[in-house]
């Protein structure tokens, strides 16, 4: 029986690992840093906006749709609009965690926390085993790196404002170490519009009952808010600094956008300085529940080489998935990205044909769109997500933002991948 | 608005940051992680960093790569708030309270200290500078046989072997006395996260002075001691090691020592043992416990160098698979970077 290893149980990991099991009889395990999954997953909730809803259904009738569902069942709010984005749900963050815990351990998944990656052996470019910060040594057939892009606390102090204690705790859990460069594999570091280092992670959590009543009743009803800012308060910079680049829209600058998800209010910009937010009709007693006034988490610092198979370039077994992989925001991209990955791995373990989505699909297209755009001009600078900017435009224009489920339904029984990923290898084939 | 950050990239970076997944080297070389003993203390970050040299952060160190392995608060970023007004350990002027010739050209000092640097001695593995003369050349590492935060008092021992030691002994009621250091034992890991289990300590010659400190730490952690002398007279710690029940003497100069220690080893079966002593004796240690079946867990006193304790005058740098080790600062398991095989996989 071939062991399959997940570095990195964020929601890249976790689609990695349930798609890692299809096949043949397999030990996937998964290796988490921290004591929860979902990485940053933990502070999100945002899924279906825009392009996302296509990508969502795609995934969907693919057959890995089983963290969509999920995602679905644990939602406060569903097809609603915020400014720029439409049919959004928000998931709660209170609830998602356990919920896919349960379900990756229904599925006998070898979840093994506090689990830290530090070192890799290697050789020939093949991966032998990875150690632990145990001083174990964990041995594999085929790895996954889900191990992300932001942090550790040396690069959140270099290229943005410091610590922020975010929701990937490096202070108590160690930093996340890179397997690809460890294993000397050079990867790239994205730059923000404005020049600088990285992007800093566009949104902070804001304790619904600090704020005012008028304010948790719009969040309850409609699952958002829009407050205008006072002139004075605009800060259109900050909008360059985003990591989503989906929300750096004009309206996230001259409002305070929040989102209800579940136990905190989403607040769609990076840090804001609590003098002035409190300044703010409905926002005078507010307090930060993750997040504050000056820093929040810095990320795209380490994108792996790869080609669209998900295979990291220069290492034969070892394939990457989420913003470690590419450029890309968001929950769904990571689901789409981490099953890809956990396929292909699968499908080198037993021997079989490893695949890449097509690029009649939206999953297929954005993973092509990354690779090319990384070689262009300021390529650095771009961020890939289905709800919005450059991507989005893409998405539209070739006709592959789909709302209609029944079209894209026939589309992927016209590719022939029908429940693709619920199958086994074997049974495709057939 | 506060301030932002704009770090961009220098030259050098942007350079080695081309977006392409053929730019890949096969073979690099492999830059040590290395653990520090005083990260997150309250000497981090120490004159190592201040000089873009912390063993510990690349970023420090001018990598373009940030991919330490310490899991506490970023030195970096300690570096940072901290520069210019962080602790620096500097020599003070301390009383000494009594003296005592314990024979063999062995003294045990009292020394008056504050009660912060009492406590903070009461570590495994602690050790001070002291020295007799104003001039900074004369200091000599001496381990802390037992630190009493309560009293403001430590104790200290030592030999009169060379200059600076003869030199101690020729002064009257004051010394120059830095600290506190911790270094003064490997395998840290092996004494201070063991709970509950049996653990023998073997203290023979001048390193038994580890002994109280270390014994105190277990005892505290639930564990069983128990605890070999293993010197030709009478040891003169044993008044600082009551709280341990168990105690035997053995001669381990005498052919038949190792037997005994054999026996009792079987007899004990313990976790691990802390071998406070000289090289032979951990050797011998080793086989014997692997011999027995025994999985060789074992902390040792040090014999490195030392003559600053910061890691600066070099007298501590042992070079191991072409890496320059730091041995005052570096935290290190036995066996760990000393030989040329190393022991990575």
């Amino acid at each position: 029986m071939s062991t399959i290893v997940i570095i990195g149980g964020g929601w890249a990991g976790c689609a990695a690992a349930l798609a890692a099991q299809r096949g043949n009889a397999k030990h996937v395990i998964l290796l988490e840093r921290t004591d929860l999954l979902l990485g940053c997953g933990l502070a999100g909730g945002i899924m279906r906006n825009n392009g996302r809803h296509t990508a969502a259904e795609e995934l969907r009738l693919l057959g890995a749709g089983d963290l969509i569902k999920a995602a679905d069942k644990a939602a406060t709010h569903a097809g609603f609009d915020f400014p720029g984005h439409s049919h959004a749900t928000l998931y709660s963050t209170s609830k998602m965690e356990p919920a896919v815990r349960a379900q990756l351990g229904k599925r006998g998944i070898d979840m093994r926390f506090l689990s830290r990656v530090v070192d890799v052996q290697a050789s020939d470019g093949c991966v032998k085993a990875v150690q632990l910060a145990d001083n174990t040594w964990l041995e594999g057939d085929v790895f996954i790196e889900c191990t992300g892009s932001a942090g550790p606390m040396g690069n959140c102090v270099r290229f943005g404002n410091g610590c922020a204690m975010c929701m990937l705790r490096c202070p108590s859990f160690g930093p996340r170490v890179s397997i690809t460069a460890r294993l000397g594999i050079k990867e790239c570091m994205g730059m923000r519009q404005d020049g600088a280092v990285g992007s800093l992670s566009g949104s902070c959590e804001i304790r619904k009952d600090s704020l005012a009543p008028f304010l948790r009743r719009a969040l309850r009803n409609d699952g958002v808010s829009v407050t205008p800012l006072p002139e004075q308060l605009v800060h259109r910079s900050m909008l360059s600094k985003k990591s989503c680049r989906q929300y750096a829209l004009p309206d996230f600058a001259d409002n305070i956008v929040l989102l209800d998800t579940g136990g905190h209010a989403k607040m769609m910009t990076p840090y804001f300085p609590i003098d002035q937010l409190r300044k703010v009709p409905g926002f005078e007693n507010a307090l930060y529940s993750h997040g504050s006034s000056m820093a929040n988490s810095v990320r795209f610092l380490s994108r792996a080489p790869r080609n669209d198979f998900m295979k990291v370039s220069g290492a034969k077994n070892l394939f990457c998935a989420g913003e470690k992989s590419g450029f890309f925001v968001g929950h769904t991209e990571a689901m789409a990205t981490g099953t890809l990955a956990g396929h292909n791995a699968a499908a080198l373990a037993d021997g079989g044909e490893q695949m890449r989505f097509p690029k009649e699909l939206a999953c297929g297209d954005i993973i092509a769109a990354e690779s090319e755009g990384l070689e262009r001009e300021n390529g650095l600078k771009q961020r890939y997500t289905f709800s919005g900017g450059i991507y989005f435009e893409r998405m539209q224009k070739r006709g592959l933002y789909v709302m209609d489920t029944a079209e894209l339904r026939s589309r992927i029984r016209r590719l022939g991948l029908t429940g693709f990923f619920a199958a086994t290898p074997k049974n495709a084939a057939a | 608005m506060y301030s932002e950050s704009n770090h961009r990239m220098t030259p050098d970076e942007s350079a080695s940051l081309t977006p392409s997944g053929k730019n890949v080297r096969t073979a690099r070389e492999r830059v040590p992680r290395l653990k520090c003993i005083d990260a997150g203390s309250d000497y981090c970050p120490c004159h190592l960093a201040e000089a873009g040299e912390c063993i510990v952060c690349s970023v420090i160190r001018g990598d373009a790569e940030c991919s330490c392995d310490w899991t506490g608060t970023c030195i970096l970023a300690q570096n940072r708030w901290l520069l210019g007004h962080g602790f620096r350990r500097e020599s003070r002027r301390v009383e000494i309270l009594s003296r005592e010739d314990v024979g063999q050209g062995t003294e045990i000092l009292h020394i008056r200290t504050p009660p912060k640097q009492a406590s903070q001695l009461t570590r495994p593995g602690s050790f001070v500078f002291v020295r007799g003369r104003p001039e900074g050349c004369y200091d000599t590492p001496l381990a802390v046989v037992k630190a009493f935060p309560g009293r403001r008092e430590i104790v200290l021992a030592y030999t009169r072997l060379g200059p600076k030691t003869k030199t101690l002994a020729a002064c009257k009621n004051e010394i120059w006395l830095r600290g506190p250091y911790w270094n003064g034992i490997l395998g840290h890991q092996l004494v201070e996260s063991v709970h509950g289990e049996r653990v023998i300590l073997i203290l023979s010659g001048m390193a038994q002075v580890c002994g109280p400190n270390i014994a105190r730490t277990l005892l505290r952690n639930g564990n069983k001691v128990s605890i070999i002398y293993g010197t030709k007279g009478y040891p003169f710690v044993a008044p600082y090691l009551q709280e341990v029940p168990a105690a035997y003497f053995i001669n381990l100069a005498r052919p038949s020592g190792w037997r005994e220690i054999r026996s009792l080893l079987q007899q004990l079966r313990p976790y691990c043992v802390f071998s406070g002593g000289n090289d032979e004796q951990h050797a011998l240690l080793k086989k014997n416990m692997t011999d027995l079946a025994l999985e060789p867990r074992i902390a040792t006193s040090k014999t490195h160098k030392m003559c600053c304790g910061e890691g600066i005058c070099g007298a501590c740098i042992t070079v191991a698979d072409g890496v320059q080790i730091r041995t005052c600062k570096t935290r290190l398991a036995p066996g760990e970077w000393q030989s040329n095989e190393g022991t990575r996989p």
